[in-house]
């Protein structure tokens, strides 16, 4: 499934370990591929919310800002010891945090994990075929591709 | 307006992904994203549902400056 990101951001709202997270907002301005992933995704809140008591689960709400259907992928960037006593703690990658101001902040009771971990890529086109991605064009409803 | 979508077979049949650093992706960029959809405990014995994200692959940065553009108007 395919993005556009909207925001691209480190929560600093609350500077403490079990709050920073890396999130990337993402919008698909409307497209119907789009509207199944948010479709999907209703979907697996409601079989969530069958594991839990009635009326204990969170409505869930893609947000709409600014102007289209969006949704919010994060991950925190520490690990409580109390959710995972015996996990193994991982260096972070130079990339992530260049100055060790994270690698500075893991205190006893937080770790780093690999469930901590982002990876990043880039599409690279193969040498064999230079092709750069083909976009299907859509205008008023027709479709072309281009 | 203009809308594009990523025809997915051209693209996986002849490309292949790299690791790239987090600080090349901008607002505007077309990405593929991986994440877990979980159910996580909050306060109050209450749940929420959240999509933790896992991998964030870039696709195409070229309308980037377009969106950028756009921004400042």
């Amino acid at each position: 499934m395919h993005f556009m990101i909207l925001q691209d951001t480190i929560s600093t709202a609350k500077r403490t370990q079990g709050y920073l997270r890396q999130t990337v907002q993402v919008t698909g301005l409307n497209l119907p591929l789009f509207e199944t992933c948010i479709d999907n995704m209703q979907h697996l809140h409601q079989v969530l919310s069958r594991q839990v008591p009635e009326g204990d689960m969170e409505p869930f709400a893609p947000s709409t800002s600014p102007s289209y259907p969006s949704i919010e992928f994060g991950t925190r960037y520490f690990t409580s010891r109390r959710d995972d006593p015996l996990g193994a703690a991982t260096p972070f990658d130079h990339a992530v945090d260049p100055k060790g101001i994270l690698t500075s902040m893991i205190a006893d009771g937080y770790f780093h994990s690999a469930d901590n971990k982002v990876l990043y890529y880039r599409l690279a086109p193969s040498s064999a075929n230079n092709q750069q991605p083909r976009y299907v064009f859509v205008y008023s409803g027709r479709t072309t591709v281009i | 307006m203009y809308l594009f979508t990523v025809d997915e077979l051209q693209l996986y049949d002849t490309n292949r992904f790299e690791p790239v650093d987090p600080v090349r992706f901008r607002v505007g960029d077309i990405v593929e994203v991986q994440a877990t959809v979980v159910a996580i405990p909050i306060k109050g014995n209450k749940f929420k549902t959240i999509a933790q994200l896992h991998s964030l692959a870039l696709i195409d940065g070229s309308f980037t400056e377009v969106s950028t553009k756009q921004t400042k108007l």
